[in-house]
């Protein structure tokens, strides 16, 4: 009886450490705007702005689908895998079986991102693999797969209705926008206020006392697995529509930056820490990391290398601040 | 444990009984895909193709010997094919430039080094999970490599170089007995210093190895640092032997390292495995590779099944393992 009422009231405090924790980092997003708007003139540009933010939007999406699976102390490096998989399979209906209505393409991407969710899932879950390893190997397999299939092609000219998802705005304000909000409500929602999100939350914190007080964590695990391999397809879907190609290795360039967005937005790759508005947070910092390289004309051949540093002094200074807090013992 | 049963079993036969018991079960695989390959492709058993093969392959040993030493004490270098690569870019710049062989390789070898302060510090100091941080300086390393070479491979044709990597010692290639020299000196390293025992000491538990006394930093830090020095050692080579430096070379490499330590039987975190029969899990990638390759499958294909298989691989030596205990 008594147990019930104690889950919950431990776990408010956590929301609202959600939400002062994203305080600095959105400090961080404000002052680097405020540094582009001063060396670059286009930065303010309502133009440069509305690209920003329909720029932005496929990575939050694709940070959500990571973000899941880090809070349970997981992560998934097949993500960008995933991404391409999902376009490939939706393109290659599209291309191909003309026949078949646009919406169906898209879900059998979807359901091909919670296939390998699923598969992603037995091997943390059930053969208990070290989710980096599991994850990175299902990666080289399903790259390989989508390689083999497409034998180095890309696909390319897909029909204007599908391409509506990418291109067209409502309001002045570019579609894929509304959708990245939209996603990140659902997923603020299934994390926040429901019984699955609290159990992310709980295996992420302490997977044994999660299993000790009736969690079944093998499920929850194989369910996050495949929920963020259904957004990263969908991710994955969004970029074919925006860009109009896709190719084997599609996604592999975003699995970097959206893991950099996930640690930026203050999530513990340690789970249970953390939360989606951060990775928000962390996606549009990117971003603008990236909108202010090419605005300042350093070529892409670096951003490789930036994104890099961007994410070992991020983890470094998270790390740097939890031994600060938590005085562990060594 | 392991050092009362290494003194017990001084016995040759009962050492090498011991060692057959606790082959990996992928051994048997790794025999059928031989005897497979051998009936089915002819010219998968010709002596030429073998040397060649295995020359190849030298690269993989070398890291997946390293990716070993790092799981069994609870790290893990996703960034060793980076250090090949970079390494490799390294010494391609540095011949241009003009310098001679050996300040070449040294400073080559000297950039894999660096990588590994990099990311043994990282770890070892800051506490920060092993594999965020190597996934960092991987693409540092490689987006370092894709602008140093502006994204094209850099050709070098230095005599005492291409010696290294086409030469033969009584017979036997370069590459290869670089790598048995490494495998030999890890090999004392881990079974035969104190070093050796630290690792796996801290492997099983890192507080109690901590508290009686081991500095587990600089272990961790000095393992990270070793392990990079060799994949940079390797990166020479194998640049030495397509005599190109490739700022793509090294990609897949560090998966494979780690996916042949984990199919030879080390378990991260756990204290368990040997650099020994981490050969089998390299013999497999080999085998199979080598053999898709003389049967003729296309190239990406080739690539899906091997990864597929290294897959297959590591879930298949943690079930049967699973059965066992």
């Amino acid at each position: 009886m008594a147990d019930k009422p104690l889950a919950v009231k431990k776990f408010k405090p956590q929301l609202s450490s959600q939400i002062m924790g994203t305080i600095p980092r959105i400090m961080i997003l404000l002052i680097m705007g405020t540094v582009l708007a001063i060396t670059s003139p286009h930065f303010l540009k309502p133009m440069n702005l509305i690209n920003l933010m329909a720029m932005a939007s496929i990575p939050i999406v694709f940070g959500l689908a990571q973000t899941i699976v880090v809070l349970t102390g997981n992560i998934d490096l097949s993500l960008g895998a995933i991404f391409s998989m999902g376009s490939v399979i939706t393109g290659l209906i599209m291309k191909n079986m003309e026949f078949v209505p646009i919406p169906i393409a898209i879900l059998a991407g979807l359901a091909t991102g919670a296939l390998m969710g699923f598969f992603n899932g037995i091997l943390m879950a059930k053969i208990k693999l070290p989710s980096f390893i599991g994850s990175f190997a299902l990666r080289v397999a399903v790259t390989g797969i989508a390689n083999a299939i497409l034998q180095g092609y890309i696909i390319y000219a897909f029909p204007e209705n599908f391409r509506v998802l990418g291109l067209s705005r409502v309001w002045g304000i570019p579609v894929p926008v509304y959708i990245s909000v939209v996603t990140f409500f659902i997923v603020w929602l299934i994390l926040n206020r429901t019984k699955f999100g609290r159990r992310i939350y709980a295996v992420g914190a302490n997977s044994e006392a999660a299993r000790l007080s009736g969690i079944k964590n093998e499920r929850v695990i194989i369910m996050v697995y495949i929920f963020a391999g259904i957004l990263a397809a969908f991710a994955g879907i969004l970029q074919t529509a925006r860009v109009n190609s896709t190719h084997a290795f599609y996604g592999e360039t975003s699995l970097l930056p959206s893991i950099a967005a996930v640690v930026i937005g203050g999530t513990s790759m340690f789970g249970g820490v953390g939360g989606v508005f951060g990775t928000v947070i962390g996606a549009i910092i990117m971003n603008v990391i990236q909108n202010g390289l090419n605005l300042l004309g350093i070529p892409s051949i670096y951003q490789q290398f930036i994104v890099g540093i961007i994410i070992l002094i991020a983890v470094a200074i998270d790390q740097l601040v939890r031994n600060y807090t938590t005085k562990k013992v060594r | 444990m392991q050092i009362n049963d290494s003194i017990k079993n001084k016995n040759i036969t009962t050492r090498l009984k011991r060692f057959i018991d606790n082959l990996p079960p992928l051994t048997w695989v790794v025999l059928a895909l031989i005897i497979f390959f051998t009936i089915f492709a002819p010219g998968f058993s010709k002596l030429s193709n073998l040397a060649n093969v295995i020359r190849r392959e030298s690269t993989l040993w070398v890291i997946a010997t390293m990716a070993t030493l790092l799981l069994i004490s609870g790290g893990l270098d996703l960034s060793l094919g980076s250090a090949i690569t970079l390494s490799g870019v390294v010494l391609a710049l540095m011949l241009q430039a003009g310098y001679n062989a050996a300040i070449s390789s040294f400073v080559a070898i000297l950039s894999g080094t660096l990588i590994g302060v990099l990311n043994g510090g990282l770890v070892a100091m800051l506490g920060i999970p092993a594999f965020i941080v190597t996934l960092g300086t991987m693409n540092l390393v490689d987006g370092l490599a894709l602008a140093l070479t502006n994204k094209m491979a850099i050709f070098f044709d230095n005599p005492t170089m291409v010696y290294i990597g086409a030469g033969d010692i009584l017979g036997i290639p370069i590459p290869i007995v670089i790598a048995v020299v490494i495998f030999i000196i890890s090999y004392i390293l881990f079974h035969h210093t104190s070093f050796g025992r630290y690792l796996i000491a801290i492997g099983e538990n890192k507080e109690g190895t901590h508290l009686s006394g081991v500095n587990t930093k600089r272990v961790t830090w000095l393992i990270f640092v070793y392990a990079s020095t060799m994949a940079g050692i390797a990166g020479v080579v194998l640049a030495s032997r397509i005599q190109t430096a490739d700022p793509l070379v090294g990609v897949g490499w560090g998966f494979e390292a780690v996916a042949a330590a984990i199919m030879g039987g080390t378990v991260r975190g756990d204290g368990k495995g040997d650099i020994t029969y981490t050969i089998i899990g390299v013999l497999f990638i080999l085998v199979l590779r080598n053999g898709l390759t003389v049967i003729g499958l296309p190239t990406e294909l080739r690539i899906a099944v091997v990864g597929l298989c290294t897959l297959g691989g590591i879930i298949f030596d943690r079930l049967i393992r699973r059965r066992e205990i």
